[in-house]
């Protein structure tokens, strides 16, 4: 079986390895990490994700801005991008939703509820 | 002889009569005594005003107390508020690594090592209540996240009550209902009114470990009696004659101390044991409650048990 390609953008280093590591355990995905979003849209047509996991609050650029970049650019606007947060409200997600987030997921999330997550967007694509 | 001795009597006072200024003498002390009177009375009178300024300002003084305490207790909850958005980021994040890490160790461990993964479980257990006190301090710092619309209050009352039947029924609770037929639709947010009820019944239920009774009551009524927030002062929630929707949940319980009867509301006030309660289920209660321009009181004996009495505003007020 293919594996799918997951892109995760988060600000947090260990939140980035343990995620990867437990996702990559699976067997079912091949996951791409970011800790700065500075160079996304040449990251994502590098690596061509099935789906992009983006954190909201980020020093550098937050999830507003990467949206933005991505929606725009013509080879990354159309992957499902999900957004984890530890602020998940429903004015969050409206923003969001209006750049064309596809589904959030609130932090702190099990290893079970992130899996579900992805195969329900991507099933849907 | 007697006759002649009134005679002498008689005529003395008569003498006395015409002594040339007792007349006026008496007429003066008349005076006196009459100014000594109206002295006594204005003095009377002013102790009188002196009482009631004295009762007015005691009364003008403890108002003014209540109203400091409602500001000082209205900013805390806007610090708690603001305080929860700035850390829930913050917190949120190393819980979602405690939580993923134990997920990974959990599939790592063989599963004859049960100590092993008894010590994840409370991790996990020890994370997720974290992130529950989290999620319950942001959910009520934001007002305007209320979705109001007309509901049945009995209904929102009953499918509460379906949620914590269980732990009703495990904990011998019989449930008695006195709810009135045809109250009047409130404007309420479905979800926030049942976290109330579910908070209160859940409260009842750990108060009767034992057993007891919850009497659930709903009744329409017009205020008639000045309380606190209800009256024609300038920051009364409800006034004088308006009709408001009460709902009661009153259970025979063990009751609330009256020392904790004024910090139940406080957020992270409990007595409960510290796996068992955030003490922020009855803070949200009232920040909900407050959200909808409502009010709720609460009454308890040590030992008797305890009533919550919630007044629902039905007025347009709630549209604005």
């Amino acid at each position: 079986m293919e594996k799918k390609k997951v892109m995760i953008v988060d600000d947090e280093e260990d939140f980035l390895k343990i995620t990867k590591i437990n996702l990559e355990k699976t067997g079912r995905y091949e996951v791409r990490t970011m800790l700065d979003a500075a160079d996304i849209v040449s990251e994502v047509k590098l690596f061509l994700p099935d789906i992009i996991l983006l954190d909201i609050l980020m020093p550098k650029m937050d999830g507003v801005e990467v949206c933005k970049l991505l929606k725009n650019d013509s080879a990354a606007g159309n992957i499902p991008i999900v957004t984890l947060s530890g602020l998940d409200t429903d004015k969050d997600r409206q923003i969001m939703h209006k750049l064309g987030v596809v589904d959030f997921l609130a932090k702190p999330m099990e290893k079970d509820e992130l899996i579900a997550k992805i195969e329900e967007v991507l099933q849907r694509k | 002889m007697v006759k002649s001795l009134k005679k002498t009597k008689t005529s003395r006072r008569g003498s006395r009569k015409n002594i040339p200024g007792c007349k006026k003498t008496r007429k003066k002390l008349g005076r006196v005594l009459q100014d000594k009177i109206n002295l006594r009375q204005a003095i009377k009178n002013a102790v009188e005003d002196n009482r009631k300024i004295k009762e007015e300002l005691g009364n003008s003084l403890k108002r003014l107390k209540e109203v400091q305490a409602q500001l000082i207790h209205a900013e805390k909850m806007e610090a708690v508020g603001r305080m929860a958005s700035g850390v829930a980021h913050e917190v949120k994040n190393p819980l979602g690594i405690i939580l993923q890490c134990i997920n990974y160790l959990e599939e790592e461990l063989p599963p004859e090592q049960k100590d092993n993964h008894q010590m994840l479980e409370m991790m996990k257990n020890s994370a997720k209540r974290a992130d529950k006190i989290v999620r319950t301090l942001l959910s009520f710092s934001r007002a305007e996240e209320l979705k109001a619309q007309e509901q049945d209050i009995n209904a929102v009352i009953e499918s509460s009550i379906g949620m914590v039947q269980d732990k009703l029924k495990f904990n011998s609770v019989e449930i008695i209902y006195q709810l009135a037929e045809s109250l009047p639709k409130l404007l309420v947010d479905r979800d926030k009114i049942e976290q109330v009820f579910i908070n209160l019944f859940n409260n009842a239920a750990d108060a009767m470990p034992k057993g007891g009774k919850l009497y659930v009551r709903s009744y329409l009524t017009e205020l008639k009696t000045p309380k606190d927030k209800i009256g024609n002062r300038g920051n009364d929630i409800f006034k004088l004659g308006e009709n408001a929707v009460i709902v009661e949940v009153e259970d025979t319980g063990e009751g609330i101390k009256e020392d904790n009867l004024n910090k139940i509301f406080d957020p992270f006030f409990t007595t409960k044991k510290r796996m068992e309660g955030t003490g922020l289920g009855l803070w949200v209660v009232k920040s909900i409650i407050e959200m909808h321009k409502s009010l709720i009181n609460v009454e308890s004996k040590s030992g008797q048990g305890t009533k919550f009495t919630v007044i629902f505003k039905i007025s347009d007020e709630m549209r604005s």
